[in-house]
């Protein structure tokens, strides 16, 4: 539905968005995921028309959106990251007049009129009980789901929502995102946000940008199943020591294990196998055979969170962002030399393709290590989770 | 088109910016025609008293074009209008159209001021209807100016200093070019300050300053060649140059005449036209910005 083909922006000499191409498939909701700056507005400005891109094509519904533009805007419905608002408005006003640019009449035999269409998304963005009120009075929270609820006039096929959750309260980020899930099937929705929970648990496929590039295109759970690091289980057992050093033994050949005696006479054991097997099995057998009681074990995997940082981080290294080789900082090695034992493909046009560099090949060893950058940190409950 | 028209106009009459400035232009319109035809001094054409009313539009036409595009900028709302199934022409216009309704509020109830004025005398109906034709024609020039100066401001404060400003130098132009000298040697040295000023808008543009520079010395040659060649084109051409970008004084001059000026009307259509083409052309400018 939405195709958007090496699209590129400069301001000036800053590129912004730099070779952008994706598919937003039918019916599907996709995240468009990325820190602060990465280009994620400036995209969806230019996917609905409101931006020209430098270079590139973008097509909405199978129409140009610079060719056609009145036919690609009539199957989509846009939230800016400000609400789009007249404050002297009403909110029946201001529908009304969104209502009757998006062609919409006073009686359609459809049902989609514009009476009656104007309480259908009140009623599904909750703004049904002050349509008579002016938008100057309302509260943040309010003005949000009045740009959402004029995006979903006149049913349109595609809506595009940029950071639609900002500035509500708990109760109503549950109630938005229920509306937006809801959306799915029979509407493609590109979600833009910065809040990992928020797109993990709304959409079914994540675009990630970082420094205006694609890094990453995939359902949320094949991105954390690509990056499962090194695995790590984590234990707390109890029996004899010489017992439980023989059911460690052979673990100890393909990764590292940690000791550590717990104060209620149990030991908490850390497995971690370099080859990034489940061992959970294995060890389950070999504590039995041994005569040693499992109390607890877990097995660590990688979060959206830790994908998200990883890809970003990656790109910060590219843009130069490097600190000195003895900072302290996480360790992405493992799992980036798991990344490439993977073999993916890095073309661009390849969903489901992690991307490493512009000429598709991984990227090489770099010296130095990735910045933790707080800026582009994920902001999981700044904005005020659920 | 009709969507944005019917939602600019419902605004100038919710806020009531659009019904003040409609009853401020007809009591002007009252007192001018008390002074000119009623008490002082008593003539019975109304166009006398139709040509200072025109001063009101330096005031009332910004007020109305202030907050076009400068205000959808400035609230973000111009996201909306880039982002709805409209072009931006037909925004520009509906735009235009409605505050060229509130212009002719007042110009429809002038229209039966001539009325009111031959229960006092003989009046000539087509030449005071032929003014405030005019008149309204003049307001939607004004207007075009107005919307085009909103939709490159960044603000609606700083579109109507710029209107107003703009307007002021214009209905000014009518006192300089009467007063003005049309010597020769006033209109060479008012050419090479206008290239001056060239050469300098050039250089700001390019940063080319070897480019501004030869334009200034072809452009400075070239006058110096019309001084020899046809030194006459040059006696009077500050004047003739003033009364030609005068948008009032073609109304000035009906009102004084009692004709209707044709060629007036259509200058006032032009720049009109022009001026919707020139928002248009920014409008559609600020997607590359």
């Amino acid at each position: 539905m939405i195709e958007v083909k090496d699209l590129c922006r400069k301001y000036g000499k800053l590129v912004a968005v730099d070779g952008l191409s994706f598919t937003v498939d039918d019916g599907e909701i996709y995240g468009f995921l990325g820190p602060n700056g990465a280009g994620k507005s400036t995209t969806l400005n230019m996917i609905t028309g409101c931006l020209a891109p430098t270079s590139g094509k973008v097509t909405v519904g199978g129409h140009d959106i610079f060719e056609e533009p009145v036919a690609a805007k009539r199957s989509m419905g846009y939230l800016p990251e400000i609400p789009p608002v007249y404050p002297n408005m009403t909110v029946r006003e201001y529908l009304t007049f969104v209502a009757r640019a998006k062609g919409l009449k006073k009686k359609s035999p459809d049902g989609k009129d514009i009476k009656s269409e104007i309480a259908r998304v009140g009623a599904a963005t909750g703004v049904d009980g002050v349509l008579d009120r002016v938008i100057r009075n309302l509260s943040k929270g309010y003005r949000q789901r009045v740009g959402i609820a004029q995006a979903l006039l006149g049913d349109p096929d595609v809506v595009i929502l940029d950071e639609p959750t900002v500035g509500l309260d708990p109760a109503q980020i549950k109630e938005i995102r229920e509306l937006i899930k809801s959306l799915g099937g029979d509407h493609t929705v590109l979600l833009s946000s910065h809040i990992l929970s928020e797109v993990s648990a709304i959409c079914d496929h994540i675009l990630i940008i970082s420094g205006g590039k694609l890094v990453a295109c995939d359902t949320p759970e094949n991105l954390e199943a690509s990056f499962v690091s090194a695995s790590v289980l984590d234990l707390t057992v109890k029996g004899d020591p010489a017992a439980l050093g023989n059911a460690l033994e052979p673990f100890r050949e393909n990764g590292e294990v940690t000791l550590a005696d717990n104060e209620d006479g149990t030991v908490a054991v850390r497995l971690t196998s370099k080859g990034g097997e489940d061992l959970r099995e294995e060890v389950s057998r070999a504590m039995a055979q041994n005569g040693v009681m499992i109390f607890g074990m877990s097995l660590e995997k990688a979060s959206l969170e830790d994908v998200f940082m990883e890809l970003t981080a990656e790109e910060d290294r590219e843009a130069g962002l490097v600190v000195a080789p003895d900072s302290p900082v996480p360790d992405v090695d493992a799992r980036e030399k798991k990344r490439r034992s993977r073999g993916f493909s890095g073309r661009p046009d390849d969903p489901g393709t992690l991307l490493f560099d512009e000429a598709g090949e991984p990227e090489e060893e770099k010296d130095g290590t990735p910045v933790g950058d707080e800026e582009n940190a994920p902001d999981e409950g700044g904005n005020g989770g659920e | 088109m009709n969507a944005v028209y019917r939602k600019e106009l419902k605004g100038y009459f919710t806020d009531g910016i659009g019904l003040i400035l409609i009853a401020v232009e007809l009591a002007v319109a009252c007192g001018f025609m008390w002074m000119f035809n009623l008490g002082v001094y008593k003539v019975s054409a109304f166009e006398y008293a139709l040509s200072p009313v025109s001063f009101v539009y330096t005031v009332a036409v910004p007020l109305l074009t202030m907050r076009l595009f400068a205000e959808e900028k400035k609230q973000g709302t111009d996201r909306l209008l880039y982002s709805l199934p409209l072009k931006m022409s037909g925004v520009a216009l509906g735009k235009y159209f409605a505050v060229l309704t509130v212009l002719a509020v007042p110009a429809v109830v002038m229209c039966a001021y001539p009325l009111v004025l031959s229960l006092f005398g003989a009046v000539n109906f087509k030449s005071a209807y032929a003014c405030i034709l005019a008149f309204f024609l003049l307001g939607a020039a004004l207007a075009a100016v107005g919307m085009f100066i909103s939709s490159v401001c960044a603000g609606p404060g700083s579109a109507v200093v710029v209107s107003i400003a703009f307007f002021l130098a214009n209905y000014l132009l009518m006192s300089f070019e009467d007063n003005i000298t049309g010597s020769r040697l006033a209109s060479y040295l008012a050419l090479i300050g206008v290239i001056a000023l060239f050469g300098w808008l050039l250089y700001l543009m390019t940063k080319n300053s070897l480019l501004a520079c030869g334009a200034v010395c072809v452009l400075a040659a070239a006058l110096i060649a019309l001084n020899f060649v046809k030194p006459e084109l040059l006696t009077g051409l500050i004047p003739g140059v003033l009364s030609a970008v005068s948008l009032f004084r073609p109304i000035s001059v009906m009102a004084t005449e009692t004709t209707f000026d044709v060629k007036a009307a259509a200058v006032y259509i032009s720049v009109a036209v022009f001026f919707i083409y020139l928002t248009v052309a920014a409008l559609e400018r600020r997607r590359w910005a």
